[in-house]
């Protein structure tokens, strides 16, 4: 292809480099330079020596890390929780959006949609705070379970189910929201299919079956790869704004436990190498999942 | 699409509609407690007795709120974070992502920097020298921190690279026949053509600068640059796992409580953004589903 | 002017002051002192190590503590000497983060944090002007930035350390002045004698508690001994009506509680307990101002948990895994499961806990002397007849035990970058809040002055007590205890205001051979007096009038050198495993695994050290 004369003076990779330039020096100052304090995770820190003049310990910080019980209690917390979620995030808004999608009348079907987004835009300093009453002794939950007589329930304090309570409110922040993708690959699939079935007379939900669920397979294999860089995720916001010293053995994930190492207990190696165990960890995941992505749906995220 | 009419689609139109109703219910409960809460008596609502409607309805609360200057100071100060940041963010991760999109043929260096952005995605040196660093560039208690200090939202910029990278490459090419240089072609070309994704990104920047709060707490030093969030968390938080009072501070827990202000002041809090997200909402659905799923 | 120039004018200044105070042998050895000061800040280290191995034992010139007895009488409230109440020269700036109240609404327009009533005083009087370097609203944003500041080594001249794990932490990483040189040399009388009041010839708690490996390095707080005095509260109006004694023991307080669910007077539970993040009981790091937890209930079980025990045979034991503990968990956890017990113990937070006590449905709860009055002010906002009050519970052989605390909870740190007079004007500040804090207006909350810190003798609240209700029974006149009259003293710092505004709360109807109740007095008139006065005489009460059988003391109140890694881990143990027993979590059959485990994830090792650093 061949160029106008006027801008040849600068080849186009200058332009291209100069359009990354702002961006990357944001990310240098912010982002790369405090990854030097990763050092810390190898040290002894003490704060007026710094990270280059605090001795050295090697993996010392790591290898106490791994003799406490509550950071492997917290390694295993994470992992529960965040594969749950990660699973049901992808099934939940699935269904939504097909039950969703069933719907006819086009007012109730955007109102609904528009209503469900709205725990998205909630921040979990404030719904934690609602949800700790809405399931408190006083709280709806309770008070609809006593018109029938049942309850009272306090799933706040039951480390048995707390879990499922973490997983459970983070599906409903973000099932509406999550519903998204599979709406829009509903509206992709071809209407021809559904009339060819009907003509043929399958019913509705044959026609589901065997066009809408197949139709969706490629937005679920491609969402749960990239899903898959989450699962040391289990969302610091909502844990450290539910939970209680009653559940802690069941909802402590590596994300609190790192805060409470580094801010409350002043521990900053440890903290520093919880955490740094953590990326790397993350970092062999989204590799993995983004190379399987490529792999089996032919896609590239980078 | 043929309707069939059987009793057993009847009766799941019947469910599906309650199933869903439920579920809009649930959703819109938070904002309604938070309502009923703060329009209720200040002794009911300090005694948690508030489930379905307001106690002992009243407006007293929101006549509080009108002459609490700490409160609109900091709503002030989150309304300018958010349409600076806004605007700084769109501009520089527009930049960056045409870049991006390219192949690495096109553009050599892309490789690399598109691995530097995804490690710095996921590798963080945590809190500790994320604020030295932030206080050796002299930004503390600085408005220009709550706007840069958060660097860049990475999986925005993959968002708009994936949309940009699955326009249609002949509108480029034309442009370029036409003699266009890159810049030309980005902000004349590819971002007309992206107004999806690019409202999409708008939306999620703003509703993440308005409700960050971290940043304020850590990053400003006097509750007079707090932003909105951080305020509102300082009145409404729960003492963490792991801490323990002193004296004064259980007498302040003990006798400040006004759960109804509060609760007045995280409603008005919510609303700036449930305003504004239906309006952006028509873009949303193929915003993100064509910069995250590939044709 | 360069530091060293400044320390000399200043040895130079406090040489000729002294001199005109007189009393030669002293100005001599204290001239020596402040012209150490100088070099203190770069070797002192040594220095105060040496005070503290050879307390007592000559008074040596390079810092053993000075006796309150050797110093001049302070100058009286609202006026300058030339010692602890000097005004600077220059004015001297002090930085300082702290934490506010962002709701409170009691400081007048335009005032701040570090422009108010205080600052104002301290700046026109002494020339010691407190500036703001940050502020933080709620006690877990504080220890974040706290946090964070000592991480990054740039703590603010002056920071109050909110428990001693901060202290020793900013102390180790280098961090703090040394400050003994200042606070020797600087301290008021009055801080004297309060500070001899925490031990003897020396020897005493408030110092040792602020050294950290042989450094002084930090203001002492000294708190009243009743603030770790734990006692049950409970409806009197309602055990009244219900006709029941008040109860002693715990199978009583049980049978309280019980009657009180079944009369309706208390619906939903019967006893109200910690917020999410709470303890049930104070340990030896927080030994104090435990409000809400069970602590009352475990002394009367005779069960002393959290603390370093020593038994018969010498040997040290923790607290907690103990059988007497053992027993009062089960108790607790019966409790529980009977709905005695608030269900959402624990859970409920921002305070929650108390919704019950405040909104009158709930009339048993557990604390320190505090707790009533200043603790729960809205309960008689809400219900000016709700008659709480204050009671120890007894073990069943009729013993009431207490639990002592450490002599403070709070450290107020001054960071290494200060000079040698920004070490002193703090201390002066200090001297100044101590003296003239109750001459201030009550009605702006005291959370607003910068750095404020708490030195009171030990026994303020008992001594206050029986004074005031000496003015009540006509024993001694309001009068008496202002300046100059002939009961006055220093020790007592409230108790000139307070004896004045007792008119304005206690009504003329009430009979002072009989126990004050919330009908005898005035809630609205004066509200901060009322909830002071509530705390005092009712409860204060037990711990005024009743003399304890024994006083049970931790063997150490801090974490010692090698102890927090393994602290981190059992502490966090110890607290979820008592909590799961009382709600039933977890079974008490599995008492003894708890302590087996607490012992092997470094409960032992941690009383090995101890052991061996008592050992000496």
């Amino acid at each position: 292809m061949e160029k106008t004369k006027t801008r040849k003076a600068l080849p186009t990779w200058f332009h291209y480099s100069l359009m990354c330039l702002p961006g990357y020096i944001w990310l240098f100052m912010f982002s790369i330079v405090p990854m030097v304090g990763i050092v810390m995770a190898f040290q002894n820190f003490n704060p007026s020596k710094g990270w280059f003049g605090s001795p050295w310990v090697g993996l010392e910080n790591f290898e106490f890390l791994w003799t406490i019980p509550d950071a492997k209690r917290a390694l295993w917390n994470t992992l529960v929780i965040a594969v749950s979620k990660v699973i049901l995030n992808i099934i939940v808004p699935m269904t939504f959006a097909l039950l969703l999608n069933e719907i006819k009348n086009m007012k109730f079907k955007k109102g609904v949609q528009t209503i469900v987004y709205l725990p998205h835009f909630i921040s979990w300093v404030l719904l934690g705070n609602i949800i700790t009453n809405m399931l408190g002794t006083k709280g709806i939950l309770n008070y609809i379970l006593g018109l029938f007589g049942a309850g009272p329930v306090m799933p706040m304090t039951e480390p048995s189910t707390f879990q499922g309570l973490l997983v459970g409110t983070d599906i409903w922040k973000e099932f509406g929201y999550g519903a998204v993708v599979y709406l829009a690959a509903l509206t992709g699939i071809d209407l021809s299919l559904y009339e060819a079935a009907a003509i043929d007379g399958a019913n509705r939900w044959q026609s589901t079956w065997h066009i809408t669920l197949p139709g969706l397979v490629p937005t679920v294999v491609l969402l749960t790869t990239l899903a898959m860089g989450n699962v040391l995720n289990a969302g610091f916001d909502q844990v450290f704004n539910m939970y209680n010293q009653l559940v802690i053995e069941t909802a402590d994930i590596i994300d609190t436990y790192v805060y409470r190492l580094g801010i409350v207990k002043l521990q900053f190696s440890l903290s520093t190498a919880a955490g740094l165990f953590k990326s790397v960890v993350s970092f062999i995941l989204v590799v993995t999942s983004y190379a399987l992505a490529y792999k089996f749906a032919d896609y590239t995220i980078f | 699409m043929v309707e069939t009419k059987t009793v057993g689609s009847r009766v799941f139109k019947v469910i599906n509609y309650i199933i869903l109703t439920i579920l809009a219910l649930s959703c819109l409960y938070p904002l309604w407690y938070e309502l009923c809460v703060s329009l209720s008596d200040k002794l009911a609502a300090d005694g948690g007795l508030v489930t379905l409607y307001p106690i002992g309805l009243n407006f007293k609360s929101y006549e509080l709120i009108m002459g609490d200057g700490a409160f609109w100071n900091s709503f002030m100060i989150s309304v300018g974070r958010v349409v600076i940041g806004t605007l700084w963010t769109m501009v520089v991760i527009i930049m960056m992502a045409y870049p991006l999109s390219k192949s690495s043929r096109e553009y050599k260096p892309r490789t690399i920097l598109m691995w530097i952005l995804v490690f710095c995605m996921l590798f963080n040196g945590g809190t500790i020298p994320w604020f030295i660093t932030v206080k050796q560039y002299g930004l503390l208690d600085n408005f220009w921190a709550l706007v840069f200090a958060g660097s860049v939202p990475v999986f925005n910029v993959l968002l708009l690279m994936n949309f940009f990278r699955n326009l249609p490459a002949d509108i480029e090419e034309a442009a370029l026949v036409d003699g266009a240089g890159p810049w030309r072609i980005l902000w004349q070309i590819i971002v007309p053509c992206s107004v999806p994704v690019i409202a999409t990104v708008i939306l999620f920047t703003s509703v993440g600068y308005w409700n960050e709060y971290f940043q304020g707490l850590v990053l400003m030093n006097k509750e007079t640059n707090y932003p909105l969030q951080t305020y509102i968390r300082q009145i409404t938080v729960q003492i963490p796992v792991g801490v323990t009072l002193t004296t004064e501070q259980y007498q302040q827990l003990a006798q400040n409580s006004n759960k109804a202000l509060e609760a007045a002041k995280v409603f008005i809090a919510m609303i700036p953004m449930l305003i504004v997200y239906p309006f952006l909402q028509k873009y949303f659905v193929s915003g993100i589903t064509l910069g995250a799923v590939k044709g | 002017m360069s530091k060293k120039i400044i320390a000399a004018l200043l040895a130079l200044a406090m040489v000729i002051g002294l001199a005109a105070c007189g009393n030669g042998g002293n100005t001599s050895s204290t001239a020596e002192e402040s012209s150490k000061t100088e070099s203190s800040t770069a070797e002192s280290s040594t220095d105060a190590g040496e005070t503290n191995t050879d307390e007592g034992t000559t008074i040596d010139a390079t810092g053993a503590w000075i006796p309150a007895a050797e110093h001049e009488d302070d100058a009286i409230p609202g006026e300058n000497d030339d010692r602890a109440f000097k005004k600077f020269e220059n004015t001297v700036e002090i930085t300082f983060g702290q934490q506010v109240d962002p709701v409170d609404t009691t400081l007048p327009e335009g005032d701040s944090v570090d422009n108010n009533q205080y600052t104002r005083y301290l700046e026109e009087k002494f020339n010691i002007k407190y500036v703001c370097e940050w502020t933080a609203g709620n006690t877990a944003d504080f220890q974040q930035k706290l946090s964070l500041a000592i991480a990054s080594a740039s703590l603010p001249n002056s920071v109050i350390a909110p428990n001693r794990n901060y202290l020793v932490q900013a102390a180790r990483a280098d961090l703090l002045a040394d400050l003994w040189p200042a606070f020797n040399g600087y301290d008021s009388k009055q801080v004297k004698e309060i500070v001899e009041t925490t031990g003897t010839d020396g020897d005493y708690r408030a110092i040792s508690n602020c050294t950290v490996d042989d450094v002084f390095c930090a203001l002492p707080n000294i708190t009243v001994d009743t603030d770790g005095v734990y006692i049950y509260f409970i409806r009197q109006d309602w055990l009244d009506e219900l006709n029941i004694e008040a109860p002693k023991t715990y199978s009583e307080l049980k049978a309280a509680a019980k009657a009180f669910m079944e009369s309706g007077k208390s619906p939903d539970y019967a006893i109200a307990g910690i917020d999410n993040g709470g303890r049930t009981y104070s340990n030896f790091l927080q030994s104090s101002n435990n409000g809400y937890g069970f602590d009352a209930l475990y002394q009367a079980f005779n069960a002393t948990p959290g603390y370093f025990l020593r038994d018969d045979a010498g040997k040290i034991y923790w607290g907690t895994t103990t059988d007497e503990m053992k027993a009062a968990v089960a108790e607790l956890a019966e409790w529980y499961k009977e709905g005695l017990i608030n269900p959402e113990i624990g859970v409920t937070t921002n305070g929650d806990n108390a919704n019950g006590v405040k909104n009158g449905t709930c009339g048993i709860f557990m604390g320190p002397w505090w707790s009533l009055g200043y603790g729960n002010g809205d309960s008689f906002k809400n219900d000016p007849t709700a008659d709480w009050q204050a009671y120890p519970l007894y073990t069943n052989d009729g013993e009431w035990n207490i639990h002592m605390k450490d002599v403070g909870t709070t450290y107020t740190m001054l960071s290494k970058d200060c000079t040698a007079e920004q070490l002193e004007a703090a201390v002066i500040a200090n001297n100044v809040l101590v003296r003239d804090e109750s001459t201030f207006d009550t009605s702006v909350a005291i959370g607003w002055y910068p750095q404020r810190n708490v030195i009171a003798a030990a026994d303020e609240c008992e001594y206050e007590y029986n004074a005031l209700m000496g003015i009540l029974k006509g024993e001694a006149t309001v009068e008496d205890y202002q300046i100059g009259g002939a009961k006055y003293t220093t020790l007592y710092k409230n108790l000139a205001n307070d004896a004045a505004t007792l008119s304005e709360v206690i009504s003329e109807d009430y009979d002072p051979s009989k126990e004050l109740h919330v009908t005898d007095m005035d809630v609205m008139t004066n509200n901060g007096q009322f909830n002071r006065f509530y705390a005092i005489f009712v409860g204060d009460r037990p711990y005024a009038t009743i003399e304890p059988d024994k006083k049970i003391y931790s063997e150490v109140y801090y974490t010692l050198d090698g102890m927090d890694q393994y602290w981190t881990q059992v502490s966090d143990l110890e607290d979820q495993t008592i909590l799961q027993m009382i709600t039933g979590k977890k079974s008490i059959d599995e008492w003894d695994q708890f302590c087996a485990d607490w012992h092997a994830q470094g409960g032992d090792k941690i009383l090995e050290i101890v052991e061996e650093f008592l050992a000496g």
